[in-house]
Order: C-alpha cells, then structure tokens, then sequence
C-alpha cells in the first residue's frame, strides 16, 4: 500500500489521540475512585448502585427511627422503674402502717411520706422526654395526669388517649414504642391516695389490705417495666442487624461502584507507557524521509 | 530525417520534463493540503518521434469518495445522538448524591423523620424543604431535557446554513469545471475543492449524488435536487406549529425534505424522538409522585388539625411545585391519620414515606425507585450504544480515508525520487540539444 505522508501524520496523530484518551479514561477512574461515573460507564451497574444506595439510605433511616424508638423505651423504662420504686416504698410503709402498735400521730406521719409518693407518680406519669409527655397516647402535647389539688390530690383524671406511637424499625414494620398511661397508672394514684387517706385516718383495718394491694401494683408494673425490656431488646437486635446490613451493602456498592486503587494505577502506568511509545513512535516516523538521505 | 528535427524533439522533451516537474512541485506544495489529491502528468511518445504532455489528471478513486460519505452520513447521525446522550446523563447526575434519586429519598426520609417526631415544627419545615428540593431537581432535569431539545433546534438550523452554503459552492464549482473541461483545461484543483466540499455536506445530511459527463455533479435530498448542474436549491428552515415552532426543513417548492441520515437526521432524532420520550417518563413518575403523594396527603391532619389540603402543585416535572397553602406554613404538613390524633400521631406522615415501597408505575409492577433506576439504565445503554456507534463509525471512516489517502495522497519519498528521475531526463534532452548543436557546427563550420 502507498503511504502518504499526510496519513502518516493523521494516523500517528489517531494512534496518540486514542493513547491519551484511554489515559484519561484511567486518570479519571483513579481519580474518582470510582469505576462507574455516569450510566454508559456500566448501564446494569448504574442501576444496581442506585437500589443499593436507597437501600443505603433507608438502613440509616431505620437505625435512626430504631435509636429513637430505643431511647422513647429507655424514658418509659426509667419512669416505670422509678415507679416501682415509689410501690416498693409506699409497700412498706403500708405494711409500717398496719402495725396494730402504732399511734395515730405515729401513721400522720407516715401519711406524710405517703403523699409525697402520691405527688411521685404523678410526676412519672406526666414524664416528658423532648418535650413529649410519653403515657399521654397520642396526646403528647397533653399533660395526661391531672390532680383536682396540687397540695392535696383526691382524684386523679387521666387526659391522654389510648393510641400507641409506632416506630418504623424496618421496611413495614412499625414497632409500639409507648406504654399509654391509662394502664397501671391511675390504678396505682388511686391506690397511693387511699394508702394516704387511711393512714390519716388511723384506720388500720384497711392499711392492710392497701398493704396487699401495693404488692399487687408492684407486679403489675413490673411486668410492664419487662415489657419494655422486651422491646428494648428487640430494638437493639434489629440494630445490630441494620449494622451488619450497613456494611454488607457498603461492601456490595463498593464492589459495584469502586476501582481497585492497585489494578488501576497499575493500569494507569501501563497507559502512560503506551502514550510515550506513541510518541516516541511519532517522533521517529515523521523524521524519516528521503530528504534527510539526499545530500 | 533532417537534423532540426532532432532539436525539435529535444526541445519537446525539455518541455515534457519541464512540465512533469512543475506537477511534481505542485504536489510537494500541496503534500499536507487537505483533500488535495496528487497529480500526475501523463507523458506520450509522438508519432513522429519525441514526447508530449497529453493531460495532467488527478488520482483519485471515485468509489472510495463514494464510500466514505455514506460512512460519514452514519458518522453524524450517531455523533449528534451520542454527544446529545451524554449530555442528558451529564444533566442526570447519577449514580450520586445529588440526583434525582437521592433527592427523593430525602424526600421520603424527611417523611420518616416526621412520622417519628410529629409535635416539632422543624422536622416539618425539613419536610417542606426536601419537597422543594425533590421539586426543583425534577424540574431541573425537565429545563436541562427541554434545552437540549432546543440546541439540537439550533444546530439544526446551523447546519441547515451551511448546507446551503455547500450547495451553492457546489453550483459554482460545477460551472467552472465544466467550462475548464469543455476547453480542455485541466481543472483537479477545483474538483478536489468539491470533493471536499461534498464529503463535508455528508457529514451534515446524508445525500445521493452523480457524476455529469460535462464535470459537473448533480446532488439530491430525498429524491430532491440540492444541486443540479450550475443550481443549488437551498433548504430553509421553517416553524413547525404543531411541533414547538422547530425547525422543519422545506425547499423553496414547500415539500419537505426527507432526510434519514447525517448530523441532521441525529438531530432530528434527538429532538423529536428521543428526548420528548426522555421527558415523557420523567413526566410519569414526577405526576405519579404527585398524585400519589397529594392523594395521602389530604387524607392526613396538619398541626392545626386540618386535612384536605395538596402537599405538591403542578401536574408533572414542567411546573411541579409546593402548594401554596402548604409552603411557608409547617404547621399545614399533614402527619396525623386522624384529627384527634394530633400531634402525637405519625400514622399520616408514615403513609407517605410508604408510598416509596408502593409498586404503582409500568402496570403496578415498579416503585419510583425501580422506575428510575431502569430509566437510568436506559439512559446509559441507549448512550454507550451510541458512543460505540459512533467510535466504530469513525473507524470505518478512518479506514476508508486511509485507503483514499493510499490513492490520492502524497508521499515526499515518492515526489522525491520522480523528481530525481525528471532531472535526468531533463539533462539529458539538454545534452541531446548539445550534441545535435554539435552536429550542426560540424556540418556547418567544419565541412567548408
């Protein structure tokens, strides 16, 4: 075949021209990190990277919504825990009361005490946790326990509702984060202000029964205290499981999306041999000619 | 045979000589002259005796030319389709963190966020604001779509400029040569300029053509003469109504032309075709967004206890929006399912982040994400078909213009050694003079 020296030129301008841009497809892959930069880099991939970065994004959100649902548990944990506390004591000092040898003036004191508890479990049943009051049902802008008297309460109104506050822990499932506070509580403040209404009254006879009864109020909220623990737990494996989900699919995008930072500089040294070879091929080729013979 | 003879074919050769090595000047002048074809002069013996330039006549394979303007035609087809795509996946911006498709899943997660905080006022202004952001990037890859479709407009009516301009070139060149050729003249140069001429209008518009025996060329669109003889018939671009005043491309007879190949026709492509699909399926899954999302959202209470309100204005990707009765006021975002369970019900803000597990676009088979990360594949298929399209296309034409460059090009070695061989020749007819001078002065002086 004929050369000439024009394609001479083109086709050593094409061999250069083709060099560089397969460099700077490297470059730009080593550069970026990432193999795949726009949709015609790998079509298939690009849709795969995008389902597994929603993906992505949703287990961040569920361990957000599960961080919350943990810590609205933890609030109601502690506040049943307290109020246990408060049972716990208002039991004894029941079981104080109904001792036979006791004077009047000896239980008043003891009714003091008492009331004291009384203002207690109201106070942890109107527990606010961000501004929230947690046993209110829905309601959460509602103060749920409210006393006829500050000083003196004899009947305590419950104002929340019964509606449960879910929490999305995962796709579809949305988890009862909250204990409505018409459950055990109204049961325990009424019990608490009759315990305070007999010992003022000297009436030993029923301080034991109200001694039982404190027994009884312990158990119950107890079993609710575990109920939470139940769901504590719970939340705290689907945790794990959104973390081991985390970097499962960290690994997946990254083998989708990632250059292999040692292939590819490898890669991209063998290319730029290539290019100096096309130009040193350039510049070997356009110097030869049967001018530089003819003296 | 009588001694001025002699002279006389020496003097011929001196000339023939003379005149090869102008042609062979010519073509080291013009060696890297684009579309320049090498020439070559064609020597004879003559019957009495001597040599003489019969022609000089330019190198070219006619067939070759053929070729490499029905590759160049397929060349800017696909160039125009390819360079069109990748910009549409440039608009995209995906797989990243601020395409659509993350854009949208803020959008659902602000959601979330809301249906696990339904009292604060923040998370709702969040929610507005991802909407918005959802909004704006929707209708930014709506704008992004729209304007590529009006620059392919605009190259279209460039091209269509200088394809005029070529025809008329064309028109002229064909009047000169033909008139060079019915004198005898030798007109290669001007036919290399309308080679160059019509190999540049085959990338723009894929066209047919034929050769006159007078030297003029006859070029057609579609069965339609752009050039015929000494006449170029010029195209004009005229306001289609019913397609977004576009350019349709008309002779001055009104039909309009038909064209199936070239730049153009990529063009074309993309504007009528391509990218109207494009928007088509954005448009379906922004006003599925919005139906969907509406839908749920009047369904559910605001703060203030109010339900039947939108959440999103506009129908699709052109005029999406925040509605008005919801933009700027928090306390209208709906997150409660019922009236009494404001404000510590969620319930309503979840339904909606639920719309994004929903399979409710291609026939109730595909979320808005399946749908858009398929519209994305797509995206990026159609795109590198095209770029290796285009990239085979531009070795087929490289080929074949190597192949032409073998024929028509010029090698220096070559020129060189002819030019060598000239020169010799050219002595030795001078020697030849001397000698019959020699001849003659023996005669003359000598024989008295």
């Amino acid at each position: 075949m004929r050369v000439s020296n024009n394609s001479i030129t083109a086709r050593l301008l094409q061999q250069v021209q083709d060099s560089r841009a397969r460099l700077a497809h490297v470059q730009e892959q080593t550069g970026s990190g990432k193999k795949v930069n726009r949709p015609s880099d790998d079509p298939a991939a690009t849709g795969r990277i995008m389902t597994m970065n929603t993906e992505l994004e949703l287990n961040e959100q569920y361990a957000r919504n599960s961080n919350t649902a943990l810590s609205d548990l933890t609030v109601s944990e502690a506040s049943l825990s307290n109020l246990a506390d408060v049972l716990q004591r208002a039991s004894e000092l029941a079981v104080q009361g109904s001792n036979g040898a006791l004077d009047g003036s000896a239980r008043q004191q003891i009714a003091l005490e008492v009331s004291q508890l009384v203002t207690q479990a109201i106070a942890l049943g109107n527990t606010r946790s961000a501004g929230r009051y947690i046993f209110a049902g829905q309601k959460t802008d509602t103060q749920p326990f409210v006393p006829d008297s500050v000083a003196n309460p004899t009947v305590v109104t419950y104002a929340g509702d019964t509606n449960g506050v879910y929490r999305e822990v995962s796709q579809g499932e949305r988890l009862n984060t909250n204990i409505t506070g018409d459950r055990t509580f109204p049961g325990v403040i009424a019990d608490l202000i009759s315990l305070r209404d007999h010992l003022r009254a000297n009436d030993a006879n029923a301080l034991q029964t109200d001694a039982d009864a404190m027994g009884t109020r312990l158990d119950e909220t107890l079993e609710l205290r575990s109920e939470v623990g139940a769901k504590m737990n719970r939340v705290q494996t689907g945790i794990t499981r959104l973390e081991d989900e985390h970097t499962m699919l960290l690994t997946l995008v990254s083998n989708e999306q990632d250059v292999d930072l040692a292939q590819s500089i490898v890669e991209l040294q063998a290319r730029e041999t290539t290019l100096q070879a096309a130009l040193g091929a350039a510049g070997r080729a356009l110097n030869l000619s049967l001018l530089e013979f003819l003296r | 045979m009588s001694i001025s003879t002699g002279l006389d074919i020496a003097a011929r050769a001196l000339l023939s000589q003379q005149a090869a090595v102008r042609t062979i000047s010519h073509n080291i002048s013009n060696a890297t002259t684009p579309g320049y074809s090498r020439q070559r002069v064609d020597l004879a013996a003559m019957p009495g005796g001597g040599v003489d330039v019969i022609d000089t006549q330019r190198v070219r394979d006619l067939f070759l030319d053929f070729q490499i303007r029905s590759a160049n035609s397929s060349l800017g087809d696909q160039g125009a389709r390819s360079e069109s795509l990748q910009r549409v996946e440039l608009a995209l911006n995906e797989p990243g963190d601020t395409g659509l498709r993350a854009v949208l899943g803020r959008f659902f997660n602000a959601w979330r966020d809301l249906s696990n905080n339904p009292e604060s006022s923040s998370t709702r202004t969040a929610v507005l604001q991802a909407g918005a952001s959802f909004a704006v990037t929707a209708q930014r890859l709506y704008t992004s779509f729209t304007d590529l479709r009006a620059e392919s407009d605009v190259r279209v009516r460039q091209d269509v400029a200088e394809i005029n301009g070529i025809t008329t070139r064309v028109a002229n060149l064909n009047e000169q040569i033909a008139r060079l050729q019915a004198t005898g003249d030798d007109a290669s140069d001007l036919r290399d300029q309308r080679d160059q001429s019509m190999d540049r209008l085959s990338t723009l518009v894929g066209v047919q053509y034929q050769n006159r025996d007078d030297g003029r060329v006859d070029v057609f669109l579609g069965g339609h003469p752009l050039v015929q003889g000494s006449n170029a018939f010029a195209l004009t671009a005229v306001n289609d109504a019913g397609n977004n005043n576009y350019a349709q491309l008309e002779f001055a007879d009104a039909t309009v032309a038909r064209i199936d190949s070239g730049e153009i026709a990529g063009l074309v492509y993309q504007r009528d075709t391509d990218l109207p699909g494009r928007l088509a399926d954005l448009n379906t899954m922004v006003g599925a967004i919005i139906a969907d999302v509406n839908t749920a959202h009047a369904a559910a209470y605001g703060r203030d206890g109010v339900n039947a309100r939108n959440f999103f204005s506009g129908t699709d990707a052109s005029d999406i929006g925040i509605d008005p009765v919801v933009d700027g006021n928090p306390n209208a975002v709906a997150a409660s399912s019922t009236a009494a369970g404001v404000p510590g019900n969620g319930d309503g803000a979840a339904s909606i982040s639920d719309l994004q597990y929903a399979r409710g676009l291609l026939g109730a088979t595909s979320s808005y994400d399946e749908y858009w990360a398929s519209f994305i594949s797509n995206v990026g298929t159609a795109s590198s078909e095209a770029q290796s399209l285009e990239h085979s296309q531009q070795v087929v034409v490289e080929h074949i213009d190597q192949l032409r460059q073998a024929t028509s090009g010029v090698n220096m070695d070559e020129e060189m050694v002819q030019l060598m061989a000239y020169q010799r020749a050219y002595e030795a007819a001078a020697r030849l003079v001397q000698v019959v001078d020699g001849m003659i002065d023996t005669l003359i002086n000598r024989m008295a």
